[in-house]
């Protein structure tokens, strides 16, 4: 943990000031073919300051965090707001905040695994995938750990103390089939430390085994035929449709560059059956997979409604975009290193849960697809995307069929969700993945199965 | 410590806590860097970070560990820590560290950047846009000077070392006019000098023309097979992914598409490939690989042939192969003989592709994404911009479907690539 008592430095605050201190600590092993190329730790952590000078922006960071280096950040910060508010005219006056002080960690308070431990965990895993499917071309195992510790002071208030761990084991199987390879892989864990998420390899294997029976059907999977058709979309799917192509063109800074959600607040831009909300830290009760109570600016985070029952009800905000629409910040204001600024990021994602059994939503369609996982993602600010599918199966009168190759769907996430004729009733999260806006990002992402009309890729 | 110091005592102290050998990478960065936002300059930014990687080795058994804190405490207590992965990982006689070689140090004369002249051209930049393009945002927007400085040393007596000072500037942009929206776009390039207009390098305005022209698009019907010009800045992301399948995890796992592919036909006949540790048309050089080496230039294919794997030194001992001389940087690809114009021309039916958005194609080099900022061409003229056109294909079958290589090639000061004609896509519209 991060010891140190920032207070003692609010003395050196002349302008608004936000004064950060962060460590991310990583772990990452990893075994491919059995053999162990990936035995690494890593640490990164320093002190960073940003302050606002009649509407100019000064940031400086340092890995050394001595009281000397401290004093030299806030120094240099201010120096280079000062150096743009001489030749910037920016937006002056007070920046909207909701300052608090809270701590809220979520580290282990189990014993942590040594290397060794982990080492024997990704061996484990191998060693159960080597003798229960020694015919497969390709195996990968991985452990990849992620603590992010920050502790921030504000110059309106705000103290917080935060420590968000994420811990995953990723299984990658990969098989021959007509002479090309097959593969396939999926990340288990999220939210705490390995040692929250994980208890034995010995529970993964049945994981394992499905993975694997999925994978076979893959390898005699079919290409979809390329078109618009009926889709269901599994949670995963509908997680990252929500992130990527409504979340994305929604972010504050995005509408102010351009992005078409520019065009539609307090418009129908979907289903009547959509409610899509940018989580802060619960949803119904349950944490989501990255809590943000205090955001970077030291903001108090709230849930963001962005559509509800159809209509574009808001974007996600940090202080300076809140004072450009004149709203109040939603506290999606986040940094990813200690050296970086805070940016508007999504926090947790999702399209919330409606009445329909996913059973009845695949049995309504006479021919389509039913996708259930996405590889990768992209949108634009025009709100289309495209997403990868690695698994996903023919839907063909009412029922399941067979499985598809990988393939991509594409469209216009506003049109699309217009489309939407069924939610399903379930609620479910992913967050192994980062998201890219010049920084990396760990976010959460997800929502129930959705029916829709996409465009698939075929051959 | 200064680093000399800092360095001797890390091989140091591994040596002593049991490692029969140890390498030790110190890369120490300094960024300035003004960022745009709502069409003005909002933040400057000044960053300073040091990341210190070890590496032990001890019974071929391997373990790295990443700091950015270097007083002796943090690292005795990093190499404690080290020494204690080292002993339970699993023995792999391909680990080991370079070879001795003689010491080099390598510097680009660039060292501090000129905040005045970055402001400047910023300022000038945003002034142009709103005066040229008025119909153009252009905020995710920044410019910055980076300086890096690179030390590695092992106890084989390795001793290289390189500094170096780039400016670099991003721009992403969307046009917009009556409650319309263009795709957005987005370039950059790397230089050791801002002697021009920022708009200036890299064919950047050339992309600006074509976002207002965006604004409007048609979407395509139906499906059908045609060709497609890659542009340079889509060269990258198109075959990328074809280097991967030449690199350590590919080839060690067994999955690459290109494993038994050494010496033999994988690309058109037009195409060569180099990748450059230094390369005059290049704004930067690499002269450092990650696994303690003097970078060389190579060339990864020629006239369509694989002259080599992109192997690092335990990637070529796992396979008992040989090393790569650099890892697949700074990419160069030859020109053809075709102007750009003779080859939009020749093209029936196909589209010129500025942006592909697209995940990383299968393993087997399948792939399918949307053709972003494109131009429909038939009977060999440009016809309007697409939208929701997806392209899909091969990785592998699509470098031999190679037809053209463009005489004219864009410099982003890390790539210098042509324009790039592919035939037998599929292309797709609603």
């Amino acid at each position: 943990m991060i010891e140190k008592d920032l207070s003692k430095y609010s003395g050196l605050f002349r302008n608004y000031t936000e004064l950060r201190m962060q460590e991310n600590t990583q772990v990452a092993v990893s075994m491919v073919q059995g053999n162990l190329i990936g035995n690494s730790r890593s640490t990164t952590s320093g002190i960073s300051a940003r302050v606002f000078n009649e509407g100019t922006w000064g940031f400086s960071s340092s890995p050394d965090w001595k009281d000397t280096d401290v004093k030299k950040v806030i120094e240099a910060a201010a120096e280079n707001a000062r150096f743009l508010s001489t030749r910037v005219k920016g937006l002056a006056g007070v920046l909207p905040g909701r300052p608090a002080k809270m701590t809220h960690v979520f580290s282990t308070r189990k014993p942590r695994y040594s290397q060794k431990q982990l080492i024997e965990f990704v061996q484990n895993l191998d060693n159960y995938i080597l003798t229960k499917y020694p015919e497969l071309q390709s195996r990968v195992v991985q452990i990849s750990t992620l603590d992010m510790e920050k502790r921030l002071l504000t110059s309106d208030g705000t103290e917080s103390l935060s420590l968000i761990p994420r811990s995953f084991v990723m299984v990658s199987l990969t098989t021959m089939a007509d002479g090309q390879p097959v593969d396939l892989y999926k990340p288990f864990g999220g939210l705490g430390n390995i040692e929250d998420n994980l208890n034995k390899p010995e529970d993964l294997y049945s994981e394992i085994d499905k993975l694997h029976e999925n994978l076979m059907q893959k390898a005699e999977g079919v290409y979809p035929d390329a078109g618009v058709c009926d889709c269901v979309m599994d949670a995963d799917l509908a997680g990252i449709l929500a992130h990527e192509a409504i979340g994305h063109t929604t972010e504050a800074d995005f509408v102010m560059n351009g992005s078409i959600a520019a065009e539609y607040m307090d418009k129908k831009v979907a289903s009547p059956l959509i409610t899509l909300i940018d989580y802060a830290h619960h949803n119904n009760g349950e944490l989501c997979p990255q809590p943000v109570y205090i955001d970077d600016e030291g903001v108090e985070a709230e849930d963001t409604v962005i559509i509800k029952d159809g209509i574009l009800k808001s974007y996600m905000h940090n202080r300076e975009s809140a004072a450009h629409f004149g709203v109040e910040p939603t506290g999606n204001a986040r940094a990813y290193s200690f050296s970086d600024e805070p940016l508007i990021r999504m926090r947790n994602t999702a399209m919330v849960p409606g009445i329909s059994k996913l059973e009845e939503m695949i049995f309504s369609i006479d021919k389509g697809y039913y996708l259930v996982q996405p590889s990768n993602g992209q949108a634009d600010s025009t709100s289309e995307f495209m997403f990868g599918i690695r698994m996903g199966y023919e839907i063909i009168n009412g029922k399941i069929g067979k499985a598809i190759k990988d393939t991509t769907i594409a469209g216009v996430a506003f049109d699309v969700l217009e489309t939407v004729s069924m939610v399903s009733d379930e609620m479910k999260w992913a967050s192994s993945g980062m998201c890219g806006k010049k920084q990396p990002m760990p976010v959460g992402m997800g929502g129930p199965a959705i029916k829709c009309k996409v465009n698939i890729g075929g051959r | 410590m200064e680093r000399e110091q800092m360095l001797n005592y890390s091989l140091e102290a591994i040596n002593k806590a049991g490692a029969e050998k140890a390498d030790c990478f110190l890369t120490k960065s300094e960024v300035h860097e003004l960022n745009v936002e709502n069409e003005r300059i909002s933040l400057l930014r000044t960053t300073y970070d040091t990341s210190l990687v070890l590496k032990a080795l001890k019974e071929n058994k391997k373990a790295i560990i990443k700091l950015n804190k270097t007083s002796k405490e943090d690292i005795d207590t990093a190499i404690e820590e080290l020494m204690e992965m080292v002993e339970h990982a699993q023995a792999d006689p391909a680990n080991d560290i370079s070879e001795k070689q003689e010491p080099a140090n390598f510097e680009t004369p660039l060292t501090k950047p000129d905040m005045e002249l970055m402001h400047k051209r910023l300022t000038a930049y945003l002034v142009f846009i709103k005066e040229k393009y008025p119909c153009l945002t252009s905020d995710a927007t920044n410019l910055k000077f980076m300086k890096i400085k690179q030390n590695y040393v092992n106890t084989n007596g390795v001793r290289l070392s390189e500094t170096s000072g780039r400016y670099q500037f991003t721009c992403m942009f969307v046009s917009k006019k009556d409650g319309k929206s263009s795709s957005f776009n987005y370039s950059y390039y790397l230089s050791d000098n801002l002697e021009k207009n920022l708009w200036e390098y890299a064919g950047m305005e050339r992309l600006f023309k074509q976002s207002d022209e965006q604004i409007e698009t048609t979407g395509l019907q139906g499906k059908f097979v045609g060709d497609i010009i890659i542009t340079p800045e889509c060269v990258g992301s198109m075959f990328g992914s074809a280097l991967s399948y030449l690199k350590d995890m590919s080839l060690i796992s067994g999955k690459s598409i290109y494993k038994d592919k050494l010496g033999e036909k994988i690309a058109s006949e037009h195409f060569t490939l180099h990748s450059q540790a230094v390369d005059e048309n290049l704004a930067i050089s690499s002269h450092i690989t990650s696994d303690g080496y003097t970078s060389e230039n190579i060339t990864v294919i020629e006239n369509g042939i694989l002259k080599t794997f992109l192997l690092s030194r335990y990637g070529a001992a796992k396979l008992d192969m040989k090393r790569s001389a650099n890892q697949g940087s700074l990419l160069v690809l030859e020109p053809g003989k075709k102007t750009l114009d003779e080859m939009i021309a020749s093209v029936d039916k196909g589209l010129l592709l500025c942006r592909f958005s697209g995940g990383n194609p299968s393993d087997n080099g399948d792939f399918a994404g949307v053709a972003k900022n494109s131009y429909y061409i038939e009977n060999g003229e440009i016809k309007y911009p697409v939208s929701e056109t997806m392209i899909s294909s091969n990785v592998a079958r699509m470098l031999l479907d190679i037809t053209e290589i463009s005489r004219e090639r864009l410099n982003s000061g890390v790539t210098f690539f042509p324009w790039v004609k592919v035939k037998s896509i599929t292309i797709s519209g609603k």
